[in-house]
């Protein structure tokens, strides 16, 4: 609950906000104040046969009735920054707190975004009711108190006592509803998880004939949140007894403590009206507004915000990365020196004692059969592993491509510029040109045209496409690329890396097509059981497997 | 659909009715009530009798409102159950003629869907409202004509106020939704790309793109407020002056001797009851979202909408299959978003036969769908053994397509593998795993084939193969490989296409792949081209090396 408060406090700024929303919550229950007392007047004067006092008081509400009205519209514009900011710190802190988990793990992590995304706008609607409520709970309850005791302070009384205890319940109620509701929470997330999850793998699933399997396991997913919510329905029924106590027993204690007090004469009968007048009228409602808000919409608002703080809440990558620290040595884009790393203590190492140094400028291949480690050791250079011995010194300036091929909503432009946001259009055209995608630049309307999620118009090659023409505007003089010509006709990798090395870049590519052997400078081979590196020509001299890999190539080739 | 909500629920929306109607009443006893008992209290009389009375009233106006809060919580938990279940059915319809944008659709099933159900309760309360105030106007009448008048034409001005009301939100409200739907596609994209966000350390300019449509909602919410205000400024000052109309006709007809001191006075108790009803006129508010909710959760079966269903056929083929497309084209998203078909393509490909679809990736990647029933044919049939496709029972599991990507559902690997099929031994599993090559991967994760999908870290190459094993375990007759090895090295992914096509005895292979090189392995190659006549060529028969290389003889 604390990291809930924490979180609210974090992403509303200044007090000085709740205060004017406060202070016009007061000043709109002016009509509702002064009404009683004048129309008892001004009906009064009217009996009595004086016109002018009665239009008097009745002027006196209308004015209090428009400046009500001046405040409610004064309230909605104090709210509004206050509501809206709200709205926004938490919309910030939980995106970033989603992104900064998919940071560090490096994984998409569970798929609850949009639910998350609905949460922050639950809140913003709880916040605004809980603010608006002021006026029909705190004001009118304070009122009626004090009103009560001035009337008579024992008739007061017969109101106070049932009025706490009322209040006592109601907090005692209120843990038992948390927890129910937080249940609810849960099952909905997991239905939003779930959703997420099976709604971007129905193509997959539709691929497998397992759609219904999806269907059924969203189905099952509804039923538990309305399970869920029925269960916190039921609490809502106690809710009443609390009302009973706070408003009903008082109108009855009212009228049980006055006979003996009017028989005796301490009491005036106008005293027991006025008391049961403030009772019904003013009393009664704002308990069952305060029980309304303070069981439900404060409930949801405590149990919704904690879940956001454990999103927001999420740490990002170290922001040391996993590189040892000074560069590589003059002239060298890449040095490992005895790298060896594993997964887990207990599981095989993937790469033991590795010596490799990449000249600036050089293209140095990366071959090997599936899961013999290439993408690891691309992962190491890139300093996102920390090497569980020997040291990686790598250039600060390096763009490493991961085997998934990020795409994402927006325009065309966008897409390019993530890594360069200052090219300008002239190097974006010679990139379209480069890279092939001047067609799918027309097919999008230009370069502003818009990619949707998950868009169906850019095959799985144009999206290689469209990452690759990304690495090749940004800045870095290290490209890194994990198969990412894999989806490409086999006639353009050729290019691509002379596109690549042409500006005196450092390439490092991880294929599977081994004729890029041919054109590297240097290869390192995994050969299953240790790597190997060294010249194209050379390592087809000294190694069998190596040579084997070639021939097989060239046999499927054909 | 607005009008048939409350039929999903009917008993529950009648209880809930009933209740809260009982509940006014009770609660309107009170007053009276309460003013008989001061009556005897203060007259030294015995109250015995009227507080009996009343506390009786108030026990079951409270009994009422618990009743009313009971079933009114059923009625909505059940009314957005049974929507969502609807919108669950028409977006995993196997009919279904596209898969609409992923976050959208989540936020229309966890959000819109939970709309409609408040329409009930907004209905209840403006109906109570409109009860007291015809009451209120009809008690006005009997004293004086001309204060009905006065205040008639002043809740018409309100009323006005309100429509106007709804009417200028809708847009900024559909503004809102459409923002916050947005942030969540960009979001769920970004995660997606999480290994691309890690490697460039961008995650925090990447927030802020995906923040980006934060500043359009913004604008929308600030609108909201300010046409709230208005509201609120115009309803507050309506009051006073409708007050102020009903004391002003009324002192003339006092002083004309038309009524009585007594019946101003209850005039103005009567307007003032008319005009404080008016407050729940701010309920109707709501009935915006429940509209805007529910256009979008009806949009769902809208854009989506499904081929006709076909009649169910009674048998299903067992072992290899022989796949024939007629004139058949797919679904894909044009340009401009709306659907488009593909060109249509004619194919034949004998039961047991493992081939590769040459031509245009939009051509194979079609053909590929719509031959495993991944996608439905917007025309044409797509035949296995001479029966639609369509037509096999869900549960046949006779053609799987396997994708540049798996499907990562399910608990565990083994679950993953075997998702949505029943009584699958672990045996078959291992024996599918082994054919794609990846039976030694999953041995070594640390619980093996009970390993939870949480903990599943495997290279590009390995989850292909995953994906391969998948796929082999739900095609019993039928297996199209879509780009499915694209991140293997050609080795392994020799090796597997040949492990797959040595199962060619249980199943027809069919390859769509960039790699020419997989042909070799096939016994045709189809070459798709639009609209052209049935195109089968034999590749010509193969030479003694590839019959070693294979290990089998054709
Ligand atoms: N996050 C991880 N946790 C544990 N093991 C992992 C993880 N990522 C990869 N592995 C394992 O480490 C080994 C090397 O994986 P890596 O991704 O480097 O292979 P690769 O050579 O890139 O293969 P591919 O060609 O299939 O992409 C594999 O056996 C893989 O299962
Ligand atoms: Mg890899």
């Amino acid at each position: 609950m604390n990291a809930g408060l924490r979180l609210l406090r974090s992403t509303t700024p200044a007090p000085r906000r709740l205060a004017r929303v406060a202070a016009w919550s007061a000043v709109e229950c002016l009509p509702a104040l002064v009404s009683g007392v004048s129309v008892a007047h001004a009906v009064d004067a009217l009996v009595a046969g004086r016109p002018s006092a009665a239009t008097l008081w009745l002027g006196a509400i209308a004015v209090a009735m428009v400046v009500g009205a001046a405040a409610t519209r004064r309230l909605y514009a104090a709210m509004s920054p206050l509501v809206e900011d709200l709205r926004d710190g938490l919309m910030t802190a939980t995106v970033r707190g989603t992104l900064a988990e998919c940071a560090r793990t490096g994984r998409p992590g569970a798929a609850t975004v949009t639910q998350t995304i609905e949460q922050v706008d639950q809140v913003r609607n709880l916040v605004s009711a809980v603010l608006r409520s002021f006026r029909s709970t705190v004001v009118p309850l304070a009122t009626a108190c004090v009103g009560l005791l001035l009337l008579d302070n024992r008739l007061g009384l017969a109101v106070l006592v049932p009025l706490a205890a009322a209040l006592a319940l109601q907090s005692l109620l209120v843990p038992r509803t948390v927890r129910r509701q937080r249940r609810a929470a849960l099952e909905q997330e997991a239905f939003g998880a779930d959703t997420a999850a099976v709604l971007a793998d129905l193509p997959a699933l539709r691929g497998l004939g397992a759609d219904a399997w999806g269907r059924k396991r969203l189905l099952a997913g509804a039923d538990s949140v309305a399970a869920a919510e029925l269960r916190v329905v039921r609490t809502t029924a106690l809710r009443q007894s609390v009302i009973a106590l706070g408003a009903h027993i008082p109108l009855l204690s009212v009228l049980l403590v006055s006979l003996p007090l009017l028989r005796d004469g301490s009491l005036s009968a106008g005293a027991v009206i006025g008391a049961t007048t403030y009772v019904l009228t003013v009393l009664a409602p704002a308990v069952s507004s305060f029980v309304a808000v303070s069981g439900g919409w404060v409930v949801e608002l405590v149990v919704l915000l904690d879940r956001l703080a454990l999103v927001a809440g999420r740490p990002g990558p170290e922001s040391r990365d996993a590189r040892t620290p000074s560069r590589p040595t003059q002239g060298y884009a890449v040095e490992l020196r005895g790298l060896a790393f594993a997964y887990r203590p207990e599981s095989r190492p993937v790469l033991t004692g590795l010596d490799l140094q990449v000249r600036r400028g050089e293209h140095v291949a990366v071959l090997g059969a599936s899961g013999t480690g290439k993408s690891t050791l691309a992962r190491l250079v890139a300093g996102l592993e920390t090497p569980t011995g020997g040291t990686v010194h790598a250039s600060e300036r390096l763009c490493f491509v991961p085997q998934e091929a990020y795409v994402f909503a927006g325009t065309l432009r966008e897409n390019l510029l993530h890594l360069a946001p200052t090219a300008d259009d002239d190097r974006l055209r010679e990139a379209l040109e480069v890279f092939g995608l001047a067609g799918l630049g027309d097919r999008l309307g230009g370069l502003d045209g818009e990619i949707r999620s998950r868009d169906e118009r850019l095959t799985a090659a144009d999206r290689q496409r469209v990452v690759l023409a990304r690495a090749w505007l940004s800045p870095a003089d290290v490209v890194v690329l994990d198969e990412a010509t894999s989806l490409l006709p086999v006639g353009d990798d050729e290019a691509i890396e002379a596109a690549f090395t042409a500006g005196g870049r450092t390439l490092v590519t991880i294929a599977h097509r081994v004729d890029v052997a041919g054109r590297a400078d240097t290869v390192v081979f995994f050969d299953g059981s240790s790597v190997h590196t060294g010249r194209h020509v050379d390592l087809l001299d000294g190694h069998g497997a190596y040579r084997d890999l070639h021939s097989h190539a060239a046999l499927y080739a054909h | 659909m607005r009008t048939t909500t409350w039929r999903l629920a009917p008993t529950w929306a009648l209880t809930t009715v009933g209740l809260s109607v009982l509940a006014a009443l009770a609660s309107l006893a009170v007053p009276r009530l309460v003013g008989q008992a001061l009556d005897r209290v203060t007259t030294g009389g015995d109250a015995g009798q009227s507080l009996v009375r009343l506390a009786a009233v108030l026990v079951v106006a409270s009994l009422c409102s618990a009743g009313t809060g009971l079933s009114a919580g059923t009625y909505a938990a059940r009314v957005t159950q049974r929507l969502r279940a609807r919108a669950i059915a028409s977006v995993t319809d196997r009919e279904a003629l596209r898969v609409t944008s992923a976050g959208d659709t989540a936020t229309r099933l966890l959000v819109d869907a939970a709309q409609p159900a408040a329409a009930l309760g907004i209905t209840i309360s403006i109906t109570l409202v409109a009860a007291t105030l015809v009451v209120g106007l009809v008690s006005i009448a009997l004293i004086d004509w001309w204060v009905l008048v006065g205040l008639l034409l002043g809740l018409v001005a309100l009323v006005m106020v309100v429509r106007r009301f709804v009417a200028d939100s809708t847009p900024s409200l559909e503004a809102y939704r459409a923002g916050q739907a947005r942030i969540a596609d960009r979001a769920l994209d970004a995660q997606r790309g999480a290994a691309s966000i890690q490697a460039h350390g961008t995650w925090l300019t990447e927030a802020e793109r995906v923040l980006t449509p934060l500043d359009g909602v913004r604008a929308a919410g600030r609108s909201l407020w300010a046409l709230q205000g208005r509201m609120a400024w115009r309803s507050g000052v309506f009051v006073p002056a409708a007050l102020l109309v009903t004391v002003a006709i009324g002192g003339v007809s006092l002083a004309r001797g038309r009524i009585s001191a007594g019946e101003l006075a209850a005039l103005i108790g009567y307007a003032t009851l008319v005009i404080g009803s008016l407050d729940g006129i701010e309920a109707a508010a709501g009935l915006a979202s429940v509209r805007v909710g529910t256009r979008r959760l009806s949009e769902i079966a809208a854009t989506i909408a499904s081929a006709p269903h076909r009649s169910a056929s009674p048998t299903t083929p067992r072992g290899a299959v022989a796949v024939t497309l007629h004139a058949a084209s797919a679904w894909t998203d044009g340009t401009d978003g709306e659907p488009t078909m593909t060109d249509p393509v004619d194919l034949e490909v004998r039961p047991g036969r493992v081939a590769t679809l040459e031509g245009p990736t939009a051509l194979t990647s079609a053909v590929a769908r719509l031959a495993s029933g991944a996608a439905t044919p917007a025309a044409g049939g797509v035949l296995v053994d001479g029966i639609p496709l369509r037509s096999l029972a869900p549960d046949a599991h006779v053609a799987a397509l396997a994708g540049a990507r798996p499907a990562l559902l399910g608990d565990t690997v083994a679950g993953l593998l075997t998702i949505g099929l029943t009584d699958v031994g672990r045996e078959a599993v291992r024996r599918a795993a082994e054919a794609a090559h990846i039976d030694h991967v999953i041995e070594a994760l640390p619980d093996g084939y009970d390993t939870p999908l949480a903990d599943l870290a495997l290279s590009g190459g390995e989850l292909q193969r995953l994906g391969i094993a998948q796929a082999l375990l739900h095609g019993s007759g039928l297996l199209v490989l879509e780009e499915a090895t694209s991140s293997l090295d050609p080795a392994t992914e020799l090796e597997v296409v040949r492990a797959v096509a040595g199962t060619r005895g249980e199943r027809t292979v069919l390859i769509a792949s960039g790699r020419p090189a997989l042909a070799a392995i096939a016994d045709l190659s189809v070459a798709c081209s639009p609209r052209s006549p049935m195109t089968v060529e034999d590749i010509e028969p193969r030479d003694e090396e590839d019959l070693i290389l294979t290990g089998e003889a054709r």
